[in-house]
């Protein structure tokens, strides 16, 4: 199964990756949502770790494409916050559909098995 | 002038000319003064009375006034209570002679007279002068003067004014106004509050989401390592996963290392943003620093970026931390290369003098008439929207910058601009790029004399070996001093250092070295090179002073020591006291 990794943050897509490839997943990243939403539609992924504030293409927005184009994708949204905290945006992305929200620093291993559970119980 | 000073003046005018009719009457008749100040305590109140009855009656008792000269004390009265500001007007001693309703209201204790009482009574509860009152500087220059007074007595803010009366050319009082601008400055003081408030607000949102990504990436990778390490019992302690490898736990390691590093310069960037004082200033050739970051900017930058400088001839100093000017133009130039995308373009940088006149003034505000030295970056790049432009110089604005950095280098460029005196503006069109352009006060010419490090720094053409285990230093360090003229012979160990006297292919004037160096330190180096060459110069740099003492390294030939980091300008004059010397045949 494959997993799309979204963060503008370099050291973070790459913490991403060392997490979910150890949780025995492929790995597809991209450094803004614009970008996710293109390697998204080249080689789909079962679901989606985005951050929330980016460039370009911010989370929300991401989330909102996604699952208008992908209706049956999994996402997970994470953020550290900006100028008014993770807790105004995390809320904000589970209204759009994100499935689970971590806030930044997150545990890798809860993240791990909030991937596995949301591909493999659906 | 202002148009609500027009009529004070004229007020004042009056007040003065009808001042000095009373006075020459007072003259005329001795102890009326002091009659008239023993007799205020009982004189009714200002507002209470026909304006003019007060003191006329008392000053001319028994003296007709013709009707005219009574028509102009009624006009002067009336005049004089009807200046909205609080007027006073004070003997030698500031003693209150006369003051108009508005005074009255302010200062007078239930209704009880003023005249009589000194103004730093009334105003300050004092038996003393007020210290900024501007009757000191006015009794010093004969001139009117105006000063800002916060009476914490009245819980007030006043504009003080205080002109001096004459009589014979001596000054015999003084007439005050006192401006209530305590709404005033409370408003704006509030309005300062508000914008920290808010850049607080913003610099803490954007502080937090940098460092949770730092901590993200801290934690992340040990958690992961703590999770896939095995355990010591050779039990399979990892959950899920292949066994980590020795090149994975070094990966987990360095990302550790690299987030460390970003809270680091985050660190620094805050406190840089936060620093209120400049401490480094002086009077500063300004081009040569500019000059010198081109080049230094030009090794960094991408070569599709066509990098134009153009520094006009004969530029003045200003008062400046060269350290900072470099990070400004640094900086500014950073941004231009990221508006480019590190891509195709051109990025400007000019630096020229100018002397405001009317239309710069009427565009920056902020600028004060004089001349400046101004410094332009340019760049062709995808420009700012104008909604962008205002809020560009707050912390952390773009979240563009978020991934990029900590976003906090146009406030920082901002700080440290206005902690030049300096005012800088931006132009900027969406898909032609962007303008920035600062304006720094030029110094006088009589201000002092050229101390710029770079054209100061004393310069020379000799071959230097430069040992250091470090690249980044020995890179570093060749580039400043070939800038300087010499010729730079790099080691970046003791081995190749000596590799360059065992080849004997080399003419070496001067080693510098690092002392804590692996296998051979910049001590043993010295001996050693000593031994072979008891005549070269060698200057030892060393983080840790206290582990060299001056015995050893005199012994080991060590003509000078300078503590790490070391100071260009200490290492350039360092050079240049110790190799004229060798040249002269002293050493």
């Amino acid at each position: 199964m494959r997993v799309l990794v979204i963060d503008d943050d370099e050291q973070m897509r790459i913490l991403l990756r060392q997490v979910m490839e150890w949780a025995g997943y492929e790995v597809t990243e991209a450094g803004d949502g614009r970008e996710g939403m293109h390697k998204q539609r080249k080689q789909p992924a079962d679901l989606v770790i985005t951050d929330l504030i980016m460039p370009e293409q911010e989370g929300l927005e991401t989330i909102t494409s996604l699952k208008k184009e992908f209706p049956h994708i999994k996402i997970i949204a994470i953020s550290g916050g900006g100028r008014i905290g993770p807790e105004a945006y995390l809320p904000a992305a589970q209204e759009l559909g994100a499935d689970r929200v971590f806030s930044k620093p997150f545990d890798v291993r809860e993240l791990a098995g909030a991937v596995k559970e949301l591909l493999e119980n659906g | 002038m202002n148009s609500p000073v027009l009529p004070l003046v004229s007020c004042l005018l009056a007040v003065y000319a009808v001042f000095t009719v009373v006075f020459y009457l007072t003259r005329l008749r001795p102890g009326l003064r002091a009659a008239q100040a023993n007799s205020s305590p009982t004189v009714a109140p200002v507002e209470s009375v026909a304006p003019v009855a007060t003191g006329k009656d008392e000053l001319f008792a028994g003296n007709p006034l013709s009707p005219a000269l009574q028509r102009s004390l009624e006009e002067w009265r009336n005049t004089f209570d009807a200046i909205i500001d609080p007027v006073l007007i004070l003997d030698n001693e500031l003693r209150i002679v006369k003051g108009n309703r508005a005074a009255f209201q302010l200062l007078s204790v239930n209704g009880a007279a003023i005249e009589g009482k000194t103004c730093h009574q009334l105003f300050a509860g004092a038996d003393a002068v007020c210290p900024l009152c501007p009757m000191q500087t006015v009794r010093h220059d004969n001139k009117p003067h105006r000063q800002e007074i916060t009476h914490r007595y009245l819980g007030r803010t006043f504009s003080v004014s205080c002109a001096p009366l004459f009589v014979d050319e001596q000054i015999v009082g003084y007439v005050y106004s006192a401006k209530d601008i305590s709404v005033q400055r409370n408003l704006e003081k509030r309005l300062v509050h508000a914008h920290k408030l808010e850049s607080i607000a913003t610099l803490a949102g954007g502080i937090a989401h940098d460092f949770n990504n730092i901590l993200g990436a801290i934690l992340g990778n040990a958690d992961l390592l703590l999770y896939r390490l095995p355990a010591q019992e050779d039990t399979a302690k990892a959950s899920m996963g292949p066994p980590i490898t020795y090149e994975e736990i070094t990966e987990h390691v360095q990302a550790v290392r690299r987030a460390g590093n970003r809270a680091k310069e985050l660190v620094t960037q805050i406190l840089a943003f936060s620093r209120q004082s400049v401490k480094q200033r002086r009077n500063l050739l300004v081009a040569p620093v500019v000059k010198e970051s081109c080049r230094l900017l030009r090794a960094s930058l991408p070569a599709t970026i066509e990098l134009k400088v153009a520094v006009a001839d004969n530029i003045g100093m200003i008062y400046a931390d060269p350290g900072q000017i470099q990070q400004v133009v640094m900086n500014l130039c950073a941004n231009a290369a990221q508006s480019l995308n590190y891509a195709a373009g051109t990025i400007e940088i000019s630096l020229r003098e100018i002397e405001t006149g009317r239309a710069e003034q009427l565009r920056y505000h902020d600028l004060a008439p004089g001349k400046y030295v101004v410094l332009t970056v340019h760049d062709t790049g995808k420009g700012i929207a104008p909604e962008m432009l205002e809020r560009i110089f707050d912390p952390f604005f773009t979240t563009r910058e978020v991934g990029e950095g900590s976003g906090m280098g146009l406030a920082v460029l901002h700080g440290i601009i206005v902690s030049h005196d300096g005012v800088v503006d931006v132009k900027s069109e969406v898909g032609k790029g962007s303008a920035f352009t600062v304006f720094f006060p030029r110094v006088q010419d009589a201000e002092g004399e050229e101390d710029d490090p770079a054209t100061a720094m004393p310069r020379g053409s000799e071959t230097i070996l430069f040992v250091d285990d470090e690249e980044d230093i020995v890179s570093m360090r060749t580039r400043m001093l070939s800038y300087l003229g010499y010729r730079v012979l790099p080691a970046t160990s003791p081995e190749q250092a000596l590799g360059y006297f065992t080849r004997g292919e080399e003419q070496i004037d001067l080693l510098i070295t690092d002392h804590t160096m692996p296998r051979m330190t910049g001590l043993q180096l010295a001996a050693e090179i000593n031994a072979l060459h008891p005549d070269l110069p060698i200057i030892l740099c060393s983080g840790y002073s206290e582990a060299v003492t001056l015995e050893e390294a005199l012994e080991a030939g060590v003509r000078r020591f300078l503590a790490k980091p070391v100071d260009m300008r200490l290492l350039a004059m360092a050079i240049r006291e110790i190799l004229p010397s060798r040249d002269g045949g002293e050493g």
